[in-house]
Parts: structure tokens; C-alpha cells; sequence
């Protein structure tokens, strides 16, 4: 067991519950066992009772009034005066440039996801009045039908060059595969007979797909005015 | 129509206001701790004038200092070590290191609460009272400091050293001690009244 001497050092901390959960246990059992340190124990609780019902703090009324009046005459520091108004526009403007980021990063992925689609839709749709037109073309229209005022500075630009259009049935042979494949379906001039046209009309649809799939850069556009499809090839290197 | 009360803004809300310069914030920050800031303060002075002065420059200083507060410690405890502190110079520069000026002690027993028609608990009271502000007396500014600090102000052994600025072990020296005078003269008082 513990000697008083030992113990007495402990019984304040022990009063303030300062002490170490082990320390803690040997004083509560020390002072069971001692009449001496119990009673300075008690000394010690009554001791804190008595300070404070003894000592008197002044009075506080004004007190944080005048703490108020002495800060209001204080200067702020430059730098906060100059943070200020960022730190306004922060809070108040925070919250438009969180929604406004939000909304273009919104935009974003909706162009990201949507643009592919809306390609092949614009695609399908092209192809579509592009065959319509082929089909109900009439028959004896002329094979160069498209006016040339009305076709694409690329096209005419590659007028000189060697080129398969199905709607513009070049007058020459290409050497191109897509071409010869072209010219193989029909070896005749295109535009110059109603029945090769009625055969380009069944089998357009096929012809296109097959040309974009095998040569990207195929062109085919429609041409509402004159009903009429036109593809183009480029020409090979 | 009744009005929800407005839910009184966190200590961290206030304190970030306040270092913005937010005079409103501070004052709120005031109110919550002027009582322990003087009761620090006077901890260290024992007197009621000097104290309430040194802690209306507590809150001063902190506010001028505000954007130094860096969150180590608490704000509170932040609060108390300017008050220490400058009561602490106040002390070395006044030279009241064992002396209460008169009044203010009687001013203090005076203030007391009284039971009403007991005079003589009332007179018992009012004798408890100026022996143990002799008592006080009778201490070194740093003992006397730290038994307030701990009965009256509450302030775990943790908490006095980083006020006070000195370790552990001297806070529980020095409480000891203090306890063990004050303890001699309350004894004396008790075989007194009996």
C-alpha cells in the first residue's frame, strides 16, 4: 500500500480528475483505508466550494459594449480592406460560376454524346431522300442534270479530274476500284439510258453504302431541286 | 405570427467573420467569453478594476491580432494567454504583487451574495470571505493564479499551462501547494467558528 506522503501529492489532481486511470484507482483505494489523506480530500472539495462562492467578478453590464466602441475606432488592416471585395464577390458569385461550369460541362458531354449520333441520323436521313430521289427520278431526265452553278466548289474544282458520279454519270471510265465497281454494276453510260437509271434507283441504296464503307471520303449529297443524288469520288492518287 | 429563433452561429463561423473584419461577429465572440477573460485577468491581478481594464485590452488586442489566430489552439485558450500575459506585464509593471487595494476588497466582500435575515451567516459569510481574500494574499501571484484558474475559472492543468506558460508539473507544484496553504487557514477559520 501506498505511503500518505506519496498519496497527499495526489489527493489535488485526484480531486480535478487529472490523474491516470491506474493512479486514480490506487488513491480511491488509499483513501477508503486512511482517515488521514479522507480528510484532506474533503479539505480539497470544500476548498474549491469556498473559492468560488468567495470570489467576487466585477460586474459586466457595458462591458462588450465598450470592447465594441474601442474596436470601431481600430483601423482594419490594408490587406483585409483589400480582400474585401473579393471575398464579397466570392460569396455571392460563388454559387452562379458553380451553376455556370456545371452548365457548360453539361453542354460538353451532351455535344460529346449526342454529335455521333446526330451524324449518323443527318446521314441516314441524307441517304434516304437521297434514294427517294433516285427512285421517283423521272427517267428521261438528263443524266446531267446538276446544275453547274449549283455544285459544290469541290466538285467543280475536280471537274477537270477524273471522277464517278452516279447523279453526273462521268462520261469517262476511272481506274478507281470504287469506279470500276460502279461501272461494273453498269458498264454503260449511266445517265444515258432510262433502264440503267431505274437499276442505279433499286440499287442505290446498296451502292452508297457500300462506297462510304470501303472509301470515307466519299461525298453523297442530294440535290431537291433536280431530284437528284449525287456521289462523289475522289479521285485516286 | 411567431418567429423561429435564429440559430446562434458557431464559434468557427464567428471567428472567420470576425478576421474578415466583422465588428458584429466579434462582439459575439465578446459576449461568450468576456466572464472567463476577466476571471483570468483577475486570477492573476486580484483586483476588480484592473482586471476588467486588461480585459477590455484582451479583446482589443485579439481583434488587432485576429488574422494571427491560426487555430492551434482553441480560440478560448488563445483568449486567456493574452489576458495572462497581459496581466502578467501589468503585474511586473505595477509592482502589485501582494498588495489589494482596499476598497476593491471590501468592494468584493460587499458584493457577495447574502442570505436575507441571517445576519450572523451573513457576518460569518462576510469573515469567510476576507479571510480567504487574505489568504489569497498571502500567496505568490503565481500560486494564486493557478488556484483560480483551477476552482474558480475551471481550467483543466492542460489548459493552465498553456495560459500561463509553464509545464504541467508546475501547475501541479503549484496547486499544491496553494491548496495546502489555503487549506491551513480555512482549518484555522473552522476551529475559529466552533
Amino acid at each position: 500500500m501506498a505511503q500518505c506522503s506519496e498519496i497527499e501529492l495526489l489527493l489535488g489532481p485526484f480531486t480535478d480528475g487529472e490523474l491516470e486511470p491506474h493512479e486514480m484507482e490506487e488513491v480511491a483505494l488509499h483513501v477508503v483505508a486512511c482517515r488521514n489523506c479522507k480528510a484532506a480530500l474533503v479539505d480539497y472539495r470544500a476548498l474549491g466550494v469556498t473559492l468560488r462562492g468567495a470570489i467576487a467578478l466585477p460586474e459586466l453590464a457595458g462591458f462588450s459594449a465598450t470592447v465594441h466602441e474601442r474596436i470601431q475606432q481600430f483601423r482594419v488592416p490594408l490587406h483585409i480592406r483589400i480582400k474585401r471585395p473579393f471575398d464579397w464577390f466570392g460569396e455571392r458569385m460563388g454559387t452562379a460560376f458553380a451553376m455556370g461550369a456545371a452548365a457548360a460541362v453539361a453542354a460538353v458531354i451532351t455535344a460529346v454524346v449526342v454529335t455521333p449520333y446526330a451524324g449518323r441520323i443527318s446521314n441516314a436521313l441524307r441517304q434516304a431522300s437521297g434514294n427517294a430521289s433516285v427512285a421517283n427520278r423521272d427517267t428521261s431526265a438528263p443524266t446531267a442534270s446538276v446544275p453547274e452553278q449549283r455544285k459544290p466548289a469541290q466538285e467543280v474544282a475536280a471537274s477537270s479530274q477524273p471522277r464517278n458520279s452516279v447523279g453526273a454519270a462521268p462520261s469517262q471510265p476511272n481506274d478507281s476500284g470504287i469506279a470500276n465497281e460502279g461501272d461494273g454494276a453498269n458498264p454503260n453510260n449511266v445517265g444515258g439510258a432510262p433502264q440503267a437509271e431505274e437499276t442505279v434507283a433499286a440499287d442505290s441504296q446498296a451502292i452508297i453504302s457500300r462506297l462510304e464503307a470501303d472509301s470515307p471520303s466519299v461525298a453523297v449529297w442530294s440535290e431537291p431541286q433536280t431530284d437528284t443524288t449525287v456521289i462523289w469520288v475522289p479521285d485516286q492518287p | 405570427m411567431s418567429r423561429a429563433a435564429r440559430p446562434e452561429p458557431n464559434e468557427t463561423e464567428l471567428l472567420r467573420r470576425a478576421q474578415k473584419g466583422d465588428p458584429q461577429a466579434f462582439g459575439a465572440l465578446v459576449e461568450r467569453y468576456q466572464r472567463r477573460v476577466v476571471g483570468v485577468a483577475f486570477a492573476v491581478v486580484h483586483n476588480q478594476d484592473d482586471a476588467l481594464e486588461l480585459a477590455q485590452e484582451t479583446f482589443v488586442r485579439a481583434f488587432e491580432n485576429l488574422s494571427k489566430f491560426e487555430s492551434r489552439s482553441s480560440f478560448s485558450t488563445w483568449l486567456y494567454r493574452i489576458a495572462a500575459n497581459l496581466a502578467i506585464d501589468f503585474r511586473r509593471r505595477e509592482g502589485r504583487h501582494t498588495i489589494l487595494r482596499g476598497e476593491d476588497a471590501e468592494n468584493e466582500i460587499q458584493r457577495l451574495p447574502t442570505p436575507r435575515g441571517d445576519l450572523f451567516l451573513e457576518a460569518s459569510r462576510s469573515e469567510l470571505s476576507k479571510r480567504i481574500s487574505d489568504a489569497l494574499r498571502e500567496l505568490t501571484p503565481e500560486h494564486r493564479a493557478v488556484i483560480l484558474l483551477r476552482e474558480v475559472e475551471g481550467l483543466s492543468y492542460d489548459e493552465i499551462s498553456e495560459v500561463l506558460q509553464v509545464p504541467r508539473g508546475t501547475v501541479m507544484s503549484r496547486l499544491h501547494y496553494a491548496r495546502g496553504h489555503l487549506r491551513g487557514i480555512l482549518k484555522d477559520l473552522g476551529e475559529t467558528e466552533s
